[in-house]
């Protein structure tokens, strides 16, 4: 758990916790979550990653009351995950889902950013200019009026973006937002994402098996069949190389090639490198060769 | 199908296409009250001038008002045969059993035709002005008054407009799977009726599934936006009535006087 | 069998959901038994030009030569069959196409369109559901009471059941995670080098391209703008940035070296090439382990 791990003088409160949640579906045989626990620094950016099925979009949905939790207990932004307070968390966190064409309710671009402001019944003349600098900060302006059906995936993804933006949440939560869009989609949308989180301050608790997504993370929860295997920076968990595959996951670029050139002898160093850092060390080795 | 005019939009920007979808609704219908007043030529005249009047503020090409009267062709036709063959009255050309040619048939043989022209071009008016999403909007508010015996009126708006907003992507996604079963060798619109119909299946089934996808998938997305049917929800969206709207409703009532000075009866 | 696109353009009816995704003047040969990588841009017209491979659509000019049957305008819709038997067509997310009541029903459905009977069906269901890596256990219970990943493969295994001669893939791999992802083109390329299928991938993954694929073509607003090996078109890095496409991550990494002075002999496109070549220079008496 990351509030164990001292980190200086930025250790953050948790804005959510997660105690010992159970999670079953009624047709399954095994939990989708068993026994997970762990918490969510304030502002910071969280990736959870795991293979297809792991369980770790089911991590979102109990957090937001979409499925109930059948053990344990969650906090979110100080409140605690139960019927009393759902509404209230759910104002406070958003969502972006996969399926950008499922989740797009409104007629037209506009419309579509209102729903929730209508759902948290906002008057229309505050919500007028909610909607349009909504829709800026997404930059989606000039597409306020057009159909969803003349939008690509991932421009209907930013106008879901903009929906939850809206309401002014602490927290975005991505639940593999970007597994269906194109490349300049997927560039576009997490672009996005990090401009609100640094303008606003926002956190950002992204479900991903992309681990280029998960590699610019501050912190990254690894799920697999249900349980919590991993958790740590990028550089503890990538340092894993090959164990990742085991987990449904791919062995992150530069580790692979750093294994390959260890393997012939190349002297570099033994924990994980981002891609500048493996630059350098390669420059490195060459110029004093 | 794409020359089924009923119910495609031209968007535009003629007065026309700025009014109240409202309005045009209630027009449109009050206009189809107002034919069947008509009983002799002039009225028929006056409806017609009407019409065409209309029609020409759309700034839309006559040809897709054709398109608009063409699917409905044989339908009039055979209402005008009924009515030629069937009437009787002033001088009979010919008669045979039931069946007579005579001057009163014919004449309400083409009082029947201009009734059914004029009805299906004041509807082909009204879709071609206006856009689904506003005809659906327009119909929500019409409902409100429903509210007053516990109408689900915005539960109803709000089904109609996501359903229309739907329409596309289960259009889209038929056309994926026919082509997928097509290159797994599925061959529509060939062979007899039994096999017609079992090519179906393996398209209706995965229709029927994804489209079941989509609305669970809309659910947990309405829900964690905060969507709740037990609570009451503000509106983004309005219609705007304008002097327009006001000005049509009197010219309305202005047509109705006359029609009803002209008329025999 | 080898494809020939002559000088084919193809116009979508407006109002479809594809408006404005067509092709124009498209003139290329897809050899026998290659594998060929089609990249650009979302709407770029990858998907139309997939589909007039197997004559799902047809030239609205120009001609297509489908080995020896000679696809135009005015070809008739009927006796395509044998033709898309020899074609297999893998739409993306294909598991939105099963329906049948169980896995190898479901599988079977291709062959015996096709005029296989029960039995022969069911045989080359089964070995197509075991290429896919679907275990003996899942054949009898119904498609959609599996994982998208599975769900997935048991599509593709429909289309491998036809026995095709290409397979024409589009973008098979879209949303699944890395491990199911790097199985299926595993599996692909174990079918083409093996059997000697001829292979033709959409992707957006340039990794994909440089690790499999012999042949590239890019296509850009319905035209096909470029082709050759995939050295010959990663080689010119600005001119695919302005294409709003991508270099693989070895050759954009060996890029970064270069930049800061470290000399690469050529531009590696896979992570291997590149260790190799980062070996040959940190390592000037020929690669030995130090």
């Amino acid at each position: 758990m990351y509030n164990e791990r001292k980190r200086g003088n930025d250790v953050e409160e948790p804005i959510i916790t997660i105690d010992h949640l159970t999670v079953k579906y009624a047709e399954q045989q095994h939990p989708a979550l068993d026994d997970i626990s762990l918490t969510v620094p304030a502002h910071s950016w969280t990736a959870i990653i795991g293979h297809n099925g792991s369980g770790k979009s089911t991590m979102i949905k109990a957090l937001t009351g979409l499925v109930t939790a059948d053990a344990g207990t969650m906090t979110v932004a100080g409140m605690p995950v139960d019927e009393a307070h759902i509404w209230d968390i759910r104002r406070k966190m958003g969502v972006v889902f996969q399926n950008p064409e499922n989740q797009f309710v409104g007629s037209t671009v506009a419309d579509d950013v209102a729903f929730g402001l209508e759902n948290a019944q906002i008057p229309r003349d505050k919500m007028i200019p909610r909607v349009q600098n909504a829709l800026a900060q997404v930059g989606m302006t000039d597409f306020a009026t057009r159909e969803p059906a003349h939008l690509s995936g991932g421009q209907k993804q930013r106008v879901a973006i903009a929906g939850i933006v809206a309401l002014a949440p602490d927290i975005i939560a991505l639940d593999e937002a970007t597994s269906m869009l194109d490349p300049e989609g997927r560039v576009a949308v997490l672009q996005t994402i990090r401009n609100l989180k640094a303008q606003q301050d926002l956190t950002i608790l992204a479900v991903t098996h992309d681990l280029e997504e998960a590699a610019a993370a501050d912190n990254v929860i690894v799920i697999d069949n249900g349980h919590l295997v991993a958790s740590g920076t990028p550089p503890e968990i990538f340092a894993r190389g090959e164990k990742l595959i085991d987990m449904g996951l791919a062995v992150p670029f530069t580790e692979q090639l750093k294994t390959d050139l260890s393997n012939a002898g190349v002297p570099l160093p033994a924990h994980y490198l981002t891609e500048e850092e493996m630059a350098e060390q390669i420059w490195k080795l060459y110029s004093t060769m | 199908m794409t020359n089924l005019m009923i119910g495609r939009y031209l968007p535009g920007d003629s007065l026309v296409h700025r009014m109240d979808p409202r309005s045009k609704i209630v027009l449109v219908f009050y206009f189809i009250c107002i034919v069947f007043l008509a009983d002799n030529g002039l009225s028929y005249l006056v409806l017609g001038l009407f019409t065409l009047l209309a029609v020409l503020l759309t700034k839309i090409k006559l040809i897709y008002f054709w398109r608009g009267i063409r699917p409905a062709i044989v339908l009039i036709l055979f209402t005008v045969m009924i009515q030629v063959f069937f009437t009787r009255g002033g001088q009979i050309f010919w008669s045979w059993g039931p069946f007579a040619l005579s001057t009163a048939g014919l004449l309400n043989a083409w009082f029947i035709f201009l009734r059914l022209v004029i009805i299906i071009c004041m509807s082909t008016l009204l879709t071609l002005t206006t856009s689904p999403l506003d005809i659906s909007s327009a119909l929500s508010s019409l409902m409100t008054p429903l509210k007053w015996v516990h109408f689900p009126v915005d539960i109803i708006a709000l089904m109609l407009s996501i359903a229309l907003r739907f329409v596309p992507t289960l259009m889209d996604e038929t056309v994926r799977i026919m082509n997928a079963q097509r290159a797994r060798g599925v061959d529509f619109g060939s062979g007899n009726l039994i096999q017609q119909i079992k090519a179906v299946v393996p398209i209706l089934i995965p229709l029927f599934v994804s489209a079941i996808q989509h609305a669970e998938d809309l659910d947990d997305a309405m829900t964690a936006r905060g969507y709740r049917t037990d609570a009451p929800r503000t509106t983004y969206r309005i219609i705007q009535w304008h002097t327009r709207d006001t000005l049509s409703f009197g010219v309305f009532i202005v047509l109705t006087v006359i029609i009803l000075f002209v008329r025999t009866a | 069998m080898e494809i020939v696109l002559d000088h084919v353009s193809y116009t979508y009816q407006a109002g479809t959901p594809f408006a404005g995704d067509g092709l124009r003047d498209v003139s290329v040969t897809i050899p026998d038994g290659a594998y060929t990588a089609i990249i650009g841009q979302t709407g770029s017209g990858k998907s139309t030009l997939l589909q007039h491979l197997n004559a799902l659509l047809k030239p609205t000019a120009g001609t297509v030569k489908i080995g020896d049957r000679l696809i135009t305008a005015k070809t008739s819709n009927k006796n395509l069959k044998p033709l898309r038997a020899k074609v297999g067509l893998v739409f993306q997310f294909a598991e939105n196409q099963l329906f049948e009541e169980t896995v190898e029903k479901d599988v079977a459905f291709g062959p015996k369109n096709f005029g296989a009977t029960e039995e022969q069906a069911l045989t080359q269901a089964h070995h197509a559901l075991q290429l896919v890596g679907i275990d003996e256990q899942y054949y009898q219970q119904s498609p959609f009471d599996l994982s998208g990943g599975q769900m997935r493969r048991v599509a593709i295994a429909g289309v491998l059941a036809m026995e095709p001669e290409l397979l024409i893939l589009d973008e098979p791999t879209a949303g699944l995670d890395p491990k199911g992802r790097a199985e299926l083109m595993g599996l692909f390329a174990t079918l083409h080098r093996e059997q000697g299928i001829g292979i033709v991938l959409v992707t957006h993954q340039m990794e994909d391209v440089a690790n499999f694929a012999e042949r590239v073509l890019v296509m850009a607003h319905g035209q096909l703008i470029k082709q050759g090996t995939p050295a010959e078109v990663f080689a010119d890095p600005a001119w695919l940035a302005a294409q709003h496409l991508g270099l693989p991550r070895a050759a954009q990494f060996a890029r970064q070296l270069q930049a800061k002075g470290v000399p690469l002999p050529a531009v590696p496109l896979t992570e291997k090439a590149l260790a190799q070549e980062l070996i040959q220079v940190l390592h000037p008496e020929g690669g030995r382990p130090s």
